[in-house]
């Protein structure tokens, strides 16, 4: 589902379509109307053309787009959070930011260095070792 | 990444079709980028940014205007007053937009070739062009809040990852005392391995001698330790 803004766009260019359809398929699909008083052939009449009544299903169409173009206009935030509380509270949250990017990098540091000294803890370890195996072999 | 994925998708499409779904690349260019012009520093640099206006496409760009949110009235009448409640004015603009639909109905059953049709027409575009401009006036809005959201996510994210990593490290930091704790602490050796760390102990002092004298890399010094303790 696309953003609110997006779907109210669509909604409207969707509004505007119904529009131009409408009136395109009810003119192309009406029956021609008679003249008055010029009865040339009345029983040509155009005998029950199948109504299937465009003309209320674009009216409901049309209402219910329009009808979600104001719902959608409903759920758009209001003035209150203008620019500057938004640019406030930008600026609050990037020094927070940092703040937390400094701490996590304190941290970081800390677990760096133990792991260095428990590295060379484990490396005079394996010097040792070796060197107790190697003067075992020597006898 | 989805580019890829998307590339690889139309590429092996192509290939099955036997030609290339991508024009070919700008050979003059490419050919300017090899490895050595670029570790000579004889690439050719990025194209600077455009300063003023520029075509694309036919149609003309300024680069320095305020793209995001140009002003109304540089193309068409303005309906809505200096000072305005977007929301309020968006739903007059629909209601106008629906009672200009009926009113085009009307005009259309009544007398189809006047040119009030054609003025009503306008009107309609007119309302259209205010409804997308006022939603477009939005979007500026929309971007500062995504931004605002993503940072304070992000805020959060580091918070949780250091407060993992310090209790990760509070672990680790007791499983190296109470290791260090359970160590045998009795220094009951036999006399055999007890003459061995006297040895220990002189060729240490002689190694610490060598060292004094030459400062050698850390690692040809643990290298030359164990050679020394094999042979």
């Amino acid at each position: 589902m696309a953003d609110r803004l997006t779907q109210l766009q669509d909604a409207v260019n969707q509004l505007a379509d119904h529009f131009c359809n409408s009136i395109g398929v009810l003119q192309q699909c009406s029956p021609p109307s008679k003249f008055e008083g010029f009865d040339k052939q009345p029983g040509k009449s155009p005998s029950e053309v199948p109504q299937e009544d465009y003309a209320l299903t674009f009216a409901k169409l049309i209402s219910r787009t329009a009808k979600d173009v104001d719902t959608l206009i409903d759920s758009l935030p209001s003035e209150e959070s203008s620019l500057k509380v938004q640019l406030e509270s930008l600026r609050r949250l990037e020094a927070e930011n940092q703040e937390e990017a400094r701490k996590l990098e304190e941290v970081v540091s800390h677990g760096q260095h133990l792991l260095d000294r428990v590295q060379e803890a484990l490396r005079d370890i394996a010097q040792c070792q070796l060197r107790c195996q190697a003067m075992e072999t020597d006898t | 990444m989805p580019q890829r994925t998307e590339k690889t998708k139309a590429v092996t499409m192509a290939e099955n079709q036997g030609v290339s779904a991508f024009p070919l690349p700008p050979s003059k260019y490419v050919n300017m980028y090899t490895d050595e012009n670029v570790k000579r520093g004889r690439a050719p640099l990025p194209p600077p940014p455009i300063q003023d206006t520029y075509t694309m496409f036919g149609a003309q760009f300024n680069a320095d205007d305020a793209i995001i949110r140009p002003l109304e009235s540089q193309g068409f009448r303005r309906l809505h007053p200096q000072n305005y409640d977007h929301k309020r004015e968006l739903k007059k603009l629909n209601h106008s937009i629906l009672v200009n639909f009926l009113d085009l109905i009307d005009i259309l059953i009544k007398a189809p070739d006047s040119t009030k049709r054609t003025e009503k027409l306008e009107d309609l575009n007119l309302l259209f062009i205010h409804m997308h401009h006022l939603i477009n006036e939005f979007r500026p809005h929309q971007a500062r809040e995504t931004l605002r959201v993503m940072m304070e996510r992000q805020k959060k994210e580091r918070a949780q990852i250091s407060k993992n990593f310090e209790t990760h490290l509070n672990k680790v930091k007791e499983l190296i005392q109470t290791s260090l704790q359970s160590l045998p602490e009795d220094f009951s050796f036999d006399s055999k391995s007890l003459v061995k760390t006297e040895l220990l102990q002189a060729s240490q002092h002689h190694n610490g001698y060598d060292m004094e004298t030459e400062p050698c890399d850390q690692l040809d010094r643990m290298m030359c330790d164990i050679v020394d303790g094999m042979g």
